[in-house]
C-alpha cells in the first residue's frame, strides 16, 4: 500500500515537472515547481516511513520549510522588483 | 485497524496529488494551476503524511508529521497568496 501510494506521488510530481519544463510563463512554472516541491516532501517523508529511514523525517520538514522562503520571496520579487524596498 | 486507516489515508492523498499533477498539465490559465496547486495539493499531501505517520511506532515521528501538516496548511496558501499577488500587480504594471 505504502508502495502504491510512494509511486502515485511521484508520478504527479513528474507531470508537474512537465509542466516546469514547457510551461508557457513565468508564473505557470513557478506554480508547478511549488507543486512539485510540496509532493517532494511528502515523498521523502513516505519513503523515510517506507524503508524505517526516521532522519528522513526531519530532511522533508526543513524541506518545506526552505520551499516556502523561497516561495515567497520570489513572489516579493514579481511584486516590486527588488527585494529590499 | 490502524493499517485499514493508514492506507485508505494514504490512497486518498495519492489520489489528490496525481489529481493536482494532471490538472497542473491540463489547465490552461494561470490562476487556475495556482487554484490548483492550493487547495487539492494542501488536502492531498496533508493526507499523505498523516497516512504516512499512523505508521510510525510511536510519539516524537507522529508529532512531526502533524507539525508539518500544521506547517503546510499555514504556509502553502501563503505561498500561493504571494505568488498570485505578484503576478497580478507585475502584469498590471506591463500594461
Amino acid at each position: 500500500m505504502t508502495e502504491l501510494a510512494f509511486t502515485m506521488v511521484v508520478v504527479a510530481a513528474a507531470l508537474c515537472l512537465i509542466r516546469v519544463v514547457q510551461g508557457p510563463g513565468l508564473v505557470d512554472r513557478l506554480a508547478a515547481a511549488d507543486a512539485l516541491g510540496v509532493m517532494l516532501a511528502a515523498a521523502i517523508v513516505l519513503f523515510g516511513v517506507m524503508e524505517g529511514l526516521h532522519y528522513l523525517l526531519d530532511v522533508g520538514f526543513a524541506y518545506a520549510v526552505l520551499l516556502f522562503v523561497d516561495v515567497l520571496l520570489i513572489g516579493k520579487y514579481l511584486e516590486k522588483g527588488d527585494l529590499h524596498r | 485497524m490502524r493499517e485499514f486507516a493508514s492506507g485508505l489515508l494514504l490512497l486518498t492523498g495519492a489520489l489528490f496529488c496525481l489529481i493536482t499533477g494532471i490538472g497542473m498539465l491540463r489547465t490552461k490559465d494561470t490562476y487556475a494551476k495556482l487554484h490548483i496547486g492550493t487547495k487539492c495539493l494542501t488536502v492531498g499531501a496533508s493526507l499523505v503524511l498523516l497516512g504516512a505517520g499512523l505508521r510510525l511506532p510511536t510519539g516524537l515521528g507522529t508529532l512531526k508529521v502533524v507539525l508539518m501538516v500544521i506547517l503546510l496548511w499555514i504556509t502553502n496558501p501563503l505561498a500561493t497568496n504571494a505568488l498570485a499577488r505578484g503576478h497580478f500587480l507585475n502584469s498590471r504594471l506591463e500594461e
